[in-house]
């Protein structure tokens, strides 16, 4: 996944539900911003032009939004779990 | 400017309740707003530091530096705070007894006292570097000027400055002798919740891989992101949706501070007149 000009591609991630994964995040912004989402459970700061690797636990099915918190107006996406 | 009043208001609400049960916690000890000054001075210095080195922090121990630091951060700070509680069950009395008696130094009670300095500074440092990130992310994002950014910070450091020293009152309202089963207790909850986000950062970065699934989900009742549960977050290591290892990373702590408050008070019997949380 990257983020670029402060919003994620893709934003929307399916993954399967039960089974832990991780994002690759790839930070394309000279800022720093942290992945963040209180129903993921997950905070992360990932620098400016830098990558980092999101761990994510097992999810029962259902929808996790997440963001960027510092520019949260923008960096916004969901994780579907099924 | 919003957007900065908030995450400054959030992060100072966060390491400022640390700072107002340290301060209760040690009521009349001489020189505590020293070592209190040490801790946040300390914290604020390693909070730049982290800042400036994120990057390079983060890609540390295959890309989970930052997990590791935190999770190292926080035990740290459950150690100081499990020492601290086990030491005030053995010396509790005397230090009663001397801080009665004005102008009297308490020798062995800065030792405790540099425990605690310990806890502050780290809990500027957790906070503190989130709030560097940010306002960097902002300033070097432009659009915002920079009078508005300050404005924000300091209205945000302000009001959570503010809601910080409501609590230290609130806990000074509590009778003097009744005051150290108090803080004995929120120590105890603060290391637990402390200890339970611990193991989430090393889940986070790859490790204890186990008892990962959630065991109850009470975000609808209280969301974690809302100010009350935020606030209780802090306290008490409240989660709306905890999994197995966190858990037992709670109870266990829990458990090991009243256990080694038990053996120590055992082992001073004289102390017996302050109260321990057991």
């Amino acid at each position: 996944m990257t983020l670029q000009n402060h919003r994620f591609t893709p934003n929307v991630i399916h993954v399967k539900a039960n089974r832990p994964f991780a994002i690759h995040l790839f930070n394309k912004d000279a800022s720093a911003d942290e992945f963040d989402s209180s129903a993921l459970k997950v905070e992360k700061v990932v620098s400016g032009n830098s990558d980092g690797i999101v761990r994510i636990r097992p999810l029962a099915p259902g929808k996790y939004p997440f963001m960027g918190e510092y520019h949260s107006a923008t960096a916004q996406g969901v994780v579907i779990a099924q | 400017m919003l957007a900065t009043l908030v995450i400054v208001f959030r992060e100072v609400i966060e390491a400022g309740l640390i700072v107002g049960i340290v301060l209760a916690a040690t009521q009349g000890v001489p020189r505590r707003s020293l070592w209190v000054t040490y801790g946040v001075g300390g914290g604020v210095l390693g909070a730049c530091l982290v800042a400036a080195f994120a990057g390079e922090l983060a890609s540390l121990f295959e890309g989970s530096g930052q997990e590791i630091f935190n999770a190292t951060i926080l035990l740290l700070a459950v150690c100081m705070l499990t020492w601290h509680n086990v030491w005030m069950a053995g010396h509790g009395r005397e230090m009663a007894r001397a801080m009665k008696a004005v102008g009297v130094e308490v020798s062995a009670g800065q030792r405790s006292l540099a425990a605690l300095a310990i806890v502050v500074g780290v809990a500027v440092l957790r906070e503190g570097s989130e709030v560097v990130l940010f306002l960097y992310g902002i300033a070097s994002q432009g659009g915002t000027s920079q009078s508005a950014m300050l404005l924000g910070g300091a209205l945000g450091l302000a009001a959570g400055a503010g809601v910080s020293a409501l609590m230290f009152l609130g806990l000074l309202q509590i009778p003097a002798g009744k005051l150290f089963s108090v803080t004995a207790w929120l120590i105890t909850l603060l290391a637990a919740g402390m200890a339970a986000q611990a193991v989430l950062f090393l889940q986070q970065g790859g490790y204890l891989q186990f008892l990962q699934s959630t065991l109850w989900d009470t975000s609808w009742l209280l969301s974690q992101d809302s100010i009350g549960g935020r606030l209780l977050h802090t306290l008490i290591g409240y989660s709306d949706a905890p999994n197995g290892a966190q858990l037992i990373a709670y109870l266990a702590t829990i458990a090991i501070i009243m256990g080694l408050t038990r053996w120590e008070h055992a082992r001073h019997p004289r102390g017996s007149q302050i109260p321990k949380p057991a």
